[in-house]
């Protein structure tokens, strides 16, 4: 979505410069949320304040939402036992995509060796003992705000 | 009554979705499957797949249809709602802080530290799903043709490959397994 979004708001219809579309995607994917939202209100607000903002929620909202309401409706329609089989195809791949993502992101954003040691814990701690996800997104996050406080990161 | 627990599950959702759809998975399995009881776990993951092959953001996808399950249109639209409402008023928040430069570092920071974590909930994310699928040959079979599937053809679209992914685990369940 964000590459659609770049070829028709900085390509095409030239409404900004790609410096500042790229700008504002940072600033979009460091919040929580889907990027197609937090930039769509972003890119919205740049390009036409904030009615910019609203309509472009709306644009990114909506017609998924119509979308997933007709895939609901009819999904009961559905013979369930090939919707079954055609489920495991569709995890099989989503882990396989899952895994293509975590390559990626690793590959993008170093990580050093005692960053991965505390991952590695996280990701232990939270298996094995079935901690909420949450909290140790707040636990882990927490210490690494710490950790980059200590290495002067925002200085 | 189902209103507010959706308002409530989607919300706290939307706070915490860093990174994407797939850290944002982990989360959404423990509201909606353990804390809320929205959803078996089984019914969960089939919702996923699902979100992932319908268009929009997954988070989005598996809010309205979780919502539609809880409570027809009106919970659709809660549920949607829920799930935006946070990231837009922070977004709008980030817009603002923007014109007071000096205290963007902390607050970045804050967001970053989030960004940090969030290969740690892809991975749990991951190991559940596996769970859930891998049951026996048949499913472990099928999950390594998805993985050949999704990397040896890197040229192909994400969306492509797990439809056909799913066609071909169809196929072979209705020809090839006993």
């Amino acid at each position: 979505m964000v590459a659609v979004m770049q070829q028709n708001f900085v390509e095409r219809k030239k409404y900004l410069e790609l410096s500042k579309f790229t700008q504002l995607l940072g600033s979009a994917q460091i919040l929580p949320g889907p990027i197609a939202l937090t930039s769509s209100v972003f890119l919205g607000n740049e390009i036409a304040g904030f009615l910019g903002a609203v309509i472009g929620i709306l644009g990114t909202t909506l017609p998924p939402f119509f979308a997933i309401y007709l895939v609901y409706l009819f999904i009961s329609l559905l013979d369930s036992k090939i919707v079954d089989y055609f489920m495991v195809g569709v995890k099989a791949a989503t882990i396989a995509a899952i895994f293509q993502f975590l390559i990626k992101l690793l590959k993008i954003k170093r990580y050093d060796l005692l960053s991965y040691l505390l991952l590695g814990i996280f990701i232990i701690l939270g298996f094995l003992l079935k901690i909420s996800p949450i909290i140790i997104l707040l636990v882990g996050s927490f210490i690494f705000f710490i950790f980059n406080f200590i290495k002067n990161k925002y200085f | 009554m189902q209103f507010v627990k959706l308002f409530l599950a989607f919300s706290i959702i939307g706070l915490f979705a860093f990174g994407g759809g797939y850290s944002a998975l982990s989360i959404m399995e423990d509201l909606i499957v353990k804390r809320f009881n929205f959803l078996t776990i089984s019914d969960f993951w089939k919702i996923v797949g699902i979100a992932q092959i319908t268009p929009g953001p997954i988070a989005l996808n598996i809010a309205t249809f979780v919502g539609a399950q809880m409570g027809k249109i009106p919970g659709a639209i809660v549920a949607t709602f829920s799930v935006i409402i946070f990231p837009t008023l922070l977004s709008f928040f980030l817009i603002i802080l923007y014109k007071k430069t000096s205290k963007n570092g902390i607050i970045k920071g804050v967001f970053e530290s989030f960004q940090n974590m969030i290969p740690v909930l892809i991975v749990l994310s991951c190991i559940s799903l596996f769970l859930n699928l891998v049951v026996d040959i048949k499913s472990l079979l099928i999950l390594v043709l998805a993985f050949l599937l999704i990397f040896l053809f890197p040229k192909f679209s994400i969306l492509l490959k797990i439809i056909i992914s799913g066609f071909i685990s169809v196929l072979l369940y209705l020809f090839v397994f006993k």
